[in-house]
């Protein structure tokens, strides 16, 4: 059933006049007039909404121009809305009747949106994808919904993953742990050592905190019960989600810094990497690329840092990968739907990952990129981590409205005070009161 | 007896001064902020030793945000905006303060109410409302609709403020009921409104600041071509990057504009312009 | 008669065009708003009043969920606060500033700029600006503190616990018996105070500008001080002033979202979350 939210018809009388004078004065800015290419060669305008700056909107503007090579017909407009405001943007459009063709969105979103029927159906291009090995089984179902696949994986990212610098890691003496009780000594060595705290962590911004819980949530209690999470299947007050929690805010309890909520992510990258205040930052592959940009340009990801992945607590689960990442959806209205979809399948595709994929900090979720794109070692140990052994995807984003809202709010205040028997009970009660 | 007058004038100056080196630290973060290289304030912007001048993030903001065309856009939607709500709320501000009329404390009940609502509450009904309009397409009729979205919203603080100064204003001529319509023009045009102009100054440049400033409603209700300035420059920001220089760099470009006016309004309270008609 | 009729219908002609965008822009959007809160609906299916076969009539249902969750009775708690502190703060200290740059009337230009000066930051990057701020590490106010060595000071003042140097985390709590108010929301007003000082001065300045300066005088030939002359001549001018100045600083407090949003989120948990946040930019 098509939504009409005050469509054309529920313009009332008192607006009519207004409406014939607008109508009769906007001429000139019709529907583009390409000129008729062959039958097969797509055309037409497409807007793309994407929420990349500077040198990550750049990069994405190359992978766009590698479409519009491909398709001179078709014309893509990028628009790109602050990250903070992505959802409550692309909510607001899709409400209104006026979603954009393309969009980025977190899987969430791309939940919320197909259950009111206004995401296009991709299910043909994934068949083709799975049959191929571009794409796993797994990968497939995280944009997916009701058994529809909806979401095109354009951007990956591993977390969990323990940035450091090797000289600082030299001088202390410590190797990459292979435990977590190898792990724990080694951050008890630099505690008791007093010249640096164990820890960057920059959970001002509200996704840091999540970023630590989810490794927790992986690795303690495993990728059966992270995804029950997500689909509900499992309840917040579960005994292992409870431990993963337990053993979390222990964790806190012991490594934070006292700053922890009081700065953000960029400056936590620089409390290890250039201010050495710190020697480790639990974070996702993507700081490869911004911490010479945030920190100093002369700092070389080819031998100045590198990272480990975080041990599991519980090792029956040390091949649980947490990833996360960047998806894109069709809108079911757009008025171009062939060149729209064209685009999400690009997206998609192999060649046009290696194209950012070879500007660094990102990982290619297509199985098919070739690994000799990636700049650094560190971009290629990531991308193997992701797709390695199983996956779980970023439960808050996953999730996403207003548990994910209270997730972010309530991580911060678990932090503050270790008080993870409050932290259930807020979760168990915003879980039960999200009706939709 | 009273102690010298200088010794009070003196008290008077460093207490200001005081308080304004209080109120310009943070401006000042922002311009070092702007100027100096990010890893230099991860030291402290205070610590000038080594310091070292860069112009580069005003390029970046000023090309990434698109500040050129959005620079025009803000002027546009700001300048019509409050040209638009000067002149509507003061037609009503009058009619509120010197004329009785059926319905005016309802009426004025309703106006002021739109200040106390915040925007967000509505913004969900008013987007598809807007299109239905017809201003969510074209070249002007974004920025007419804007305008007209922005004088609804200000009408309450005209009604309001702008009532507030008229009351101040002595009535002489007006003998309720006594006057006509075309003497009621002739009052407002001939005395209440020069007789409130610093009111009616500081009502615009609040209205401007407000206008100006305004992120939600241009990122909502209109597309790229037409977004004003702080759509560009929240569009800086970033999850991963430090991007506080370049966002910085933007918002000095961003209060430019404000800043001007206000300097320029300011030298015309201090002149006191009507000192003559009090006298 | 006709001549009454057309001056009956003079304030409605005045009024007319207001009403128009009033009517247009703000009464039926917010028309809808309210009907809508009678009605279960979601932001991705809005409640159209075209639509009635999509109706969910839900009665007073919304706002008795809303009224029976210990959530909004934090957030009334924390614009309480907002409402209590925000207004006369900054009401009586922007009346001071405008009385005292009166005063210097050489200087007075450069010192009102200063004061008007943060109104014309935008949100953006008044969020950038007061993270630098309160950044523990490379801020202002934490620098400061630590030159007089107060930097992570912890300080029990009785029912006052003082924690100095996490400034949007926790910087201490006052205990009064029924409720313990979480400091933060200090620190987030504080932005919003030096924003909006700026309105003060502006709106007192206006009101001195219209103030008799032969009355000034004669006070002060009749050997009047300058504290009397503000008490008994400025302050009673500035009324209609202070009572405009003081509403909006009211409502603002109420309606105060975007100062929140930018510094804390509302967070940490919810210690500094206000009515006014919307459902719209819950969705992070």
């Amino acid at each position: 059933m098509a939504r009409q939210p005050f469509g054309r018809k529920a313009v009332t009388a008192a607006t009519i006049a207004l409406t014939l004078v607008l109508a009769a004065c906007s001429g000139g800015n019709g529907a583009s007039t390409a000129p008729a290419g062959s039958a097969a060669a797509l055309s037409g305008e497409i807007r793309v909404v994407h929420a990349w700056a500077g040198a990550e909107g750049d990069a994405f503007k190359q992978v766009v121009a590698g479409f519009s090579t491909a398709n001179p017909g078709v014309k893509v407009t990028l628009v790109q809305v602050p990250f903070d405001d992505l959802n409550s943007q692309m909510i607001q459009q899709f409400s209104a009747g006026s979603p954009p063709d393309v969009v980025s969105v977190l899987p969430g979103l791309i939940h919320t949106l197909a259950k009111q029927d206004l995401l296009m159906p991709l299910d043909d291009v994934w068949d083709k994808w799975v049959s191929d090995s571009e794409y796993s089984a797994s990968i497939r179902t995280i944009g997916s919904y009701s058994g529809h696949a909806y979401g095109v994986f354009f951007k990956g990212n591993v977390n969990a993953l323990i940035w450091h610098r090797n000289d600082v890691l030299q001088q202390l003496g410590i190797s990459d742990p292979s435990s977590w009780s190898d792990f724990t000594a080694a951050l008890d060595k630099i505690k008791s050592g007093g010249k640096y705290a164990p820890f960057a962590v920059g959970a001002k911004d509200v996704w840091v905190p999540t970023q630590w819980s989810d490794a927790f949530l992986a690795k303690v209690a495993g990728a059966d019960k992270f995804n029950g999470l997500i689909d509900g299947s499992v309840k917040w007050d579960d005994p292992d989600v409870v431990k993963a929690f337990q053993t979390f805010s222990d964790f806190v309890k012991s490594y934070f810094p006292s700053n922890a909520l009081d700065i953000g992510f960029t400056d936590a990258n620089c409390e290890w990497a250039s201010q050495k205040k710190a020697v480790f930052q639990n974070q996702g592959a993507f700081v490869n690329l911004t911490t010479p940009a945030n920190c100093g340009k002369d700092l070389d990801p080819k031998k100045d840092y590198t990272f480990f992945e975080m041990p599991a607590p519980n090792p029956a689960f040390s091949d649980v990968h947490f990833v996360s990442g960047d998806l894109f959806a069709v809108a079911k209205a757009t008025k171009n739907p062939s060149a729209a979809k064209a685009f999400a399948e690009y997206l998609g595709s192999a060649d046009a990952q290696a194209i950012w994929a070879k500007l660094g900090g990102f990982i290619a979720p297509n199985a098919k990129t070739d690994p000799s794109v990636y700049p650094t070692d560190n971009d290629r140990k990531a991308a193997k981590l992701f797709s390695q052994g199983t996956a779980v995807y970023d439960l808050d984003d996953a999730i996403g409205g207003q548990v994910q809202t209270v997730e972010r709010e309530e991580l911060k205040k678990l932090i503050q005070t270790h008080d993870v028997n409050a932290f259930i009970k807020a979760m168990v009660d915003a879980s039960s009161g999200a009706g939709g | 007896m009273a102690r010298p007058r200088w010794l009070g004038t003196a008290a008077i100056y460093a207490v200001l001064t005081l308080l304004s080196i209080v109120w310009l630290v943070p401006v000042m973060t922002v311009v070092m902020t702007a100027v100096r290289p990010f890893a230099e304030i991860r030291e402290g912007w205070w610590n000038l030793a080594g310091a070292s001048l860069t112009l580069d993030n005003f390029g970046r903001a000023w090309q990434e945000a698109g500040l050129a065309g959005k620079t025009m856009n803000s002027l546009i939607i700001t300048g019509f905006s409050v040209a638009s709500t000067v002149a509507v709320g003061a037609l009503a501000a009058y009619a509120f303060t010197r004329m009785r009329f059926r319905g005016r404390g309802l009426l004025y009940f309703l106006l002021i109410t739109t200040m106390i609502v915040p925007v967000q509450i509505i913004l969900i009904p008013l987007l598809p409302w807007f299109r239905a309009l017809g201003f969510s397409e074209g070249s002007w009729q974004p920025f007419l609709g804007m305008v007209l979205v922005h004088t609804g919203f200000g009408l309450g603080w005209a009604v309001f403020m702008l009532g507030g100064f008229f009351a101040s204003v002595p009535r002489e001529l007006t003998e309720a009921g006594q006057v006509d319509g075309a003497g009621h023009l002739d009052e407002f045009r001939r005395i209440v409104l020069p007789l409130a102009l610093p009111g009616i100054v500081s009502f615009a440049i609040i209205d401007f600041v407000f206008v100006w400033n305004d992120l939600l409603l241009g990122l909502t209700l209109l597309d790229q071509e037409h977004q004003p300035l702080t759509v560009g420059i929240a569009n800086l920001q970033s999850a991963h990057l430090a991007r506080q220089d370049v966002i910085s760099a933007g918002a000095l470009l961003a209060i430019l504009p404000p800043l001007v006016l206000f300097v320029v309004l300011n030298r015309f309270y201090v002149r006191g312009l009507f000192a003559g008609s009090v006298k | 008669m006709q001549q009454a009729g057309r001056a009956r219908a003079v304030p409605y002609l005045f009024l007319l065009p207001a009403l128009a965008a009033f009517a247009l822009f703000y009464l039926w959007p917010a028309l809808n708003t309210i009907l809508s809160s009678f009605f279960r609906w979601s932001v991705l299916s809005p409640w159209t009043v075209v639509d009635p076969g999509r109706w969910q009539f839900v009665g007073l249902g919304n706002y008795l969920e809303v009224l029976g969750d210990g959530r909004f009775w934090n957030a009334v708690r924390n614009t309480l606060i907002w409402l209590v502190i925000f207004p006369i703060v900054t009401t009586a200290f922007s009346l001071a500033v405008a009385v005292l740059v009166w005063e210097t009337a050489r200087a007075a230009r450069i010192f009102r700029t200063v004061f008007v000066l943060p109104m014309t930051v935008s949100l953006t990057a008044a969020g950038v600006l007061w993270a630098l701020v309160y950044n523990p590490d490379f801020g202002a106010l934490s620098a400061a503190i630590g030159v007089v060595g107060l930097d992570g000071a912890r300080l029990d003042l009785g029912p006052l616990h003082l924690r100095l140097g996490e400034w949007l985390s926790d910087v201490g709590s006052l205990s009064l018996g029924i409720t313990q108010i979480p400091l933060v929301n200090l620190t987030v007003i504080a932005p919003a105070f030096w924003a909006l000082t700026g309105f003060g001065v502006i709106s007192f300045t206006a009101g001195l500008t219209a103030l008799n300066p032969e009355l000034v005088e004669a006070a002060r030939v009749e050997g009047a001080n300058a504290f009397q002359v503000v008490r008994h001549i400025v302050v009673p001018s500035l009324r209609p002033a202070m009572v405009i100045v003081a509403v909006v600083f009211v409502i603002y407090a109420l309606r105060t979202f975007d100062v929140v949003w930018v510094t804390t989120n509302g967070g940490p948990g919810t210690d500094t979350e206000v009515v006014a946040i919307p459902p719209c930019c819950s969705a992070g």
